[in-house]
């Protein structure tokens, strides 16, 4: 594989296989905190770092784990892992953790990491489990982080960030002079009307590839049955070349 | 054991969980601390609110109502309570008050709140919250009518608190105790108020030197809301003191029942003992007739102030005065003044005016002319930096000059300090203008009433352009001049002398005698702020006066004015000395034994030399006879032409600066006049162009009035009118000039030689 095919698989991965848009797992907290790109980050690292953890743990005591108790197990890794993040993000983001609040602890039950675990880690390797986690996470924070930037300019007209730690602005734009915001995307609705747009956009885009990989099965199906005929015709012209000789 | 085997299955969540949990309490350990102290930092930023810079420890509390979050002691200061309780809102509010160590609640802060705009939100407004922040921790907290659930969601958590507080500070209280539905509030009386509109009058009845008694007037309800009458009362007064001995009401005009609960004596005692400046509280419920009967003291006060100080000792006092504010360059012109009340109309420079030769304010300003207070003042120009300066315009500030006799009773704004000069020393020299006229028809006081016109000496002579830095004070001394180039040393005050009282700058200035013009500026002391002065001082900048005439051809170094002002002071008087030594240095002319003549001259006339506005005035050297009395003129530079003079009558037209030329830079007035030459008297007089206010400055063209000098050989001989001395004095300088200029042909030819 190519430097430059891998890249198009980590992008066609990015979309397609893409945990929200593409499989409508974890849109719980996605809607909630999309407001700003500080909370879609913050809410992104924090489901990265459980999700990484979390699918190297379960592959690793996957083996040894019964099948009965397969999920309280995975669940009891899952909640020290994020009740961990929730500390540290007290600790050291206290900003940060007040805005997020009860999603920080919601983690527990997204049903990405949850359904990656059950789905791939569980029978996959170390290295691939971690490799499969951070795509996933990424794939999440990446929709989480277009879905916000939509939703922070459209409602509140600035696009900002700041660091979490300090809580000084990074930077602010005002993209939308003041009184020109559209304040229900900075509600529930807004994240629902964002998501569904994207979600659209990103199952057309599928299909088109589904398409056009249809196209392509079907040409190539075409082209087999063509070269079928013509192997055919030659045989018979062969024969025929041959029963002339014979003759 | 099998995979499959229960005891496998516990064994191993066992230990699972055994492992998370050691892991998770390890994690708390480290960042269990450090999100205490994030909590803790949230929570001070609200205790320092309520006191700021004190240490805070959270302590231990129980409290059985479930409504306190926190307890915060703060040693020296006392306790604060931080209260979540739910009002209107569903989500409740929370809230912190603190007691102080003696009991009182030290504060009141509404942390977080959703409740509603107008009603419930009322509750952590000022008013209620000042209600809150007068209480102790034994009473009890009133509801807010309007606010009802908000108010009592805030008192079930006040009570919390103050049940925890009183246990630990071992007060004991009634927690069963209603508030009482609050009254309403007293109004509180200052005799400083503005009682104008009550219209106060008071006559003196008997003053024996001990007790004075005044029959006075004051509108109250009636008077003010329905045109009735004015209340009456008879106030004695305690002289040495200057205090209240009773208020006794004669007449009663406000709404009986309601008004007369302000006549009561309980009421009237309130004022008795009470001086001027102090304040009283009124009855609530009859607020108009206490204050006017707050009116009826206070001119009865202030009658006694303005009748019984002497006015021996204030003449020396008044100059000084004035002169305190020179550098405003105040000017008054008096429009009106029926005995009682006088109205000024008054310019001066604040900061625009000083700092950056712009505009001056202008106000009017009212004065009470028997006590000689301040009434009002309107300022109607104001040129000084919006948002700095303006906080001395503001009413409110401008209220506290009422009732003032001094305007240095009154504190600066700070930040605003030239403003506030302005508008004192508008006020200054409109009750110097009134005391001058006072003294002035009393004719007793000749000093008063040289005081009493600050702006005719304040007033900018042009023929002296160094007046433009005249408040740097410059002041020039010939170190050398062999009449090609003279050589001075100069000082003049830069931003230390002019804002610290502190020392002037010195320079050395050479000028180039024959072309008047600067050959050399060299600092030689430098006593403005080092970094920022400086730039004014550099030879850079300096070397730009080279070949100048006028410093102000050379613009001001930005950050520097001061001082780049007071180095333009030091070239305009090295030049000035220059330029007046000219004439005396110029006249015998070419020789050159005259011209080391003209320096010792120079040298030897310091008084004239410091003196421009004198010296530079043409008449003052060449015409000795008329140097009285057209000197007395001079600022409105009349200017005359003469149309005929056949010998027995000669006619002028002429032209003189009055009230618009000398103050707004307009134009001069101007008049043909008909002088009898043998006589030198004055034929008759005709304004032919009015330039001055209507209104006021043409009470001095009217006929009536130029009538009187007819017959007239000195101008002076006929009083000005009062109200336009600007306008007065142009008329009186056209004729003066007519007068003088009458003999020049009948004795001598050349002006130098005129004399009689």
């Amino acid at each position: 594989m190519s430097v430059k095919e891998e890249k198009k698989s980590f992008f066609s991965e990015m979309l397609l296989n893409n945990p929200v848009f593409g499989l409508y797992l974890g849109i719980c907290s996605t809607l909630a905190i999309s407001t700003s790109l500080n909370n879609a980050l913050g809410m992104g690292v924090s489901v990265i770092f459980v999700l990484v953890l979390s699918n190297i743990l379960v592959s690793l005591i996957a083996r040894v784990t019964p099948d009965e108790i397969h999920i309280p197990v995975y669940i009891v890794i899952i909640a020290t892992l994020v009740t961990l993040v929730g500390m540290l993000l007290q600790a050291y983001t206290p900003e940060l953790y007040s805005t997020l609040g009860a999603y920080v602890d919601l983690i527990v039950v997204n049903c990405i990491i949850l359904g990656r675990a059950e789905a791939f880690a569980c029978k996959n390797g170390v290295g691939a489990s971690a490799k499969d986690g951070l795509m996933m996470g990424l794939s999440y924070t990446f929709s989480l982080m277009a879905i916000s930037l939509i939703r922070q300019i459209l409602g509140t007209g600035i696009l900002s960030m700041s660091n979490p730690f300090t809580n000084a602005e990074i930077f602010a734009l005002r993209l939308i002079p003041s009184g020109f915001e559209i304040p229900i995307f900075k509600s529930q609705t807004g994240a629902f009307l964002t998501f569904a747009i994207l979600a659209a956009a990103v199952a057309a885009y599928k299909k088109s590839i589904d398409d056009k990989a249809a196209q392509a099965e079907k040409e190539a199906k075409a082209a087999a049955a063509k070269a079928k005929a013509e192997a055919a015709k030659a045989a018979k012209a062969a024969g025929a070349a041959a029963k002339e000789a014979k003759a | 054991m099998s995979k499959d085997s229960t005891a496998y299955k516990a064994v191993l969540l066992a230990i699972l969980c055994a492992v998370c949990g050691l892991l998770l309490s390890g994690i708390n350990a480290l960042t269990a601390p450090i999100i205490a102290k994030n909590q803790l930092a949230t929570v001070m930023a609200s205790l320092e609110q309520i006191y700021p810079g004190g240490e805070f420890t959270e302590v231990e509390f129980d409290d059985p109502s479930g409504l306190i979050q926190g307890v915060y002691k703060s040693p020296g200061n006392g306790t604060i309570y931080k209260i979540h309780n739910v009002g209107y809102n569903s989500n409740g509010f929370t809230f912190m008050v603190a007691f102080n160590e003696d009991g009182s609640v030290g504060g009141f802060l509404p942390i977080e709140h959703n409740e509603t705009d107008g009603f419930g939100a009322r509750c952590f407004q000022d008013d209620y919250t000042a209600t809150i922040n007068g209480l102790t921790s034994s009473d009890p907290v009133p509801l807010l009518s309007g606010a009802t659930l908000t108010s009592t969601a805030i008192q079930q958590g006040i009570d919390a608190a103050k049940a925890l507080f009183n246990a630990d500070a071992g007060i004991s209280y009634d927690p069963n105790a209603v508030a009482e539905p609050s009254a309403p509030e007293a109004p509180k009386i200052a005799f400083s108020d503005d009682f104008s509109k009550t219209e106060p009058e008071a006559e003196e009845i008997s003053n024996d030197g001990m007790t004075a008694v005044y029959s006075t007037k004051a509108g109250g309800f009636s008077f003010l809301n329905e045109k009735g009458n004015k209340n009456e009362a008879e106030i004695t007064l305690d002289v040495p003191s200057g205090t209240v001995k009773s208020v006794k009401i004669t007449k009663f005009s406000d709404t009986p029942g309601i008004g007369d609960n302000a006549t009561a004596d309980s009421a009237l005692k309130a004022y008795e003992g009470l001086k001027a400046g102090d304040s009283v509280d009124g009855v609530s419920g009859a607020t108009f007739t206490s204050k006017s009967i707050a009116a009826m003291v206070k001119s009865a006060l202030d009658k006694l102030a303005g009748g019984g100080t002497s006015a021996a000792e204030k003449p020396a006092e008044e100059t000084a005065a004035v002169t305190k504010y020179a550098e405003t360059e105040p000017e008054v012109e008096e429009i009106s003044n029926d005995g009682t009340t006088a109205v000024y109309r008054v310019k001066t420079g604040g900061f625009s005016f000083v700092n950056s030769g712009g505009d001056k304010n202008e106000a009017e300003i009212t004065i009470d002319v028997p006590s000689g207070t301040v009434k009002s003042i309107t300022v109607d120009t104001f040129s000084d930096t919006a948002g700095i300066g303006d906080r001395v315009t503001a009413e409110d500030y401008l209220k506290k000059f009422v009732g003032v006799s001094d305007p240095e009773a009154v504190d600066n704004v700070s930040g605003a300090t030239f403003t506030s000069n302005s508008i004192k020393s508008m006020i200054q020299s409109a009750l110097d203008k009134l005391k001058g006229l006072n003294a002035g028809t009393s004719a007793a006081e000749p000093e008063a009433a040289e005081t009493a016109a600050p702006a005719e000496t304040a007033a900018p002579v042009e023929t002296a352009s160094v007046s433009k830095y005249a408040e740097t004070k410059p002041e020039a001394e010939t170190v050398s001049n062999d009449g090609t180039t003279a050589k001075f040393r100069t000082k003049s005050g830069g931003f230390s002398f002019l804002n610290e009282n502190g020392d002037k700058n010195e320079a050395e200035v050479e000028v180039d005698v024959p072309t008047g013009k600067v050959k050399s500026v060299k600092v030689t002391k430098f006593a403005d702020t080092p970094g920022i002065g400086d730039k004014a001082a550099d030879d850079s900048w300096l070397s730009k006066f080279v070949g100048v005439s006028d410093p102000d051809e050379v613009d001001n170094v930005s950050g520097a004015t001061f001082t780049s002002k007071s180095i333009k002071g030091m070239i305009q008087s090295a030049l000035d000395q220059v330029k007046n030594s000219d004439p005396a240095a110029a006249a015998p002319a070419a020789s050159a034994p005259d011209q080391t003549a003209a320096v010792t001259e120079t040298t030897a006339a310091p008084e004239e030399t410091k003196a421009p506005e004198a010296a530079a005035a043409p008449e003052t050297t060449s015409k000795d006879d008329s140097k009285q009395t057209a000197s007395r003129f001079k600022e409105t530079e009349p200017e005359l032409e003469e149309v005929s003079n056949d010998g027995k009558t000669a006619v002028y037209r002429i032209k003189s600066g009055g009230f618009s030329f000398l103050n707004e830079k307009g134009e001069k007035n101007e008049g043909e006049i008909e002088i009898d030459v043998p006589t030198r008297t004055v034929k008759s007089i005709k304004i032919t162009k009015f330039s001055d206010t209507t209104g006021i400055g043409d009470k001095a063209t009217a006929d009536d009035f130029l009538s009187k000098f007819a017959g007239k050989k000195d101008a002076d001989d006929v009083d000005g009118v009062s109200g336009a001395t600007f306008t007065s004095n142009s008329v009186k300088a056209m004729i003066q000039s007519s007068i003088d200029k009458t003999e020049a042909p009948a004795a001598a030819l050349p002006n130098t030689e005129a004399g009689k």
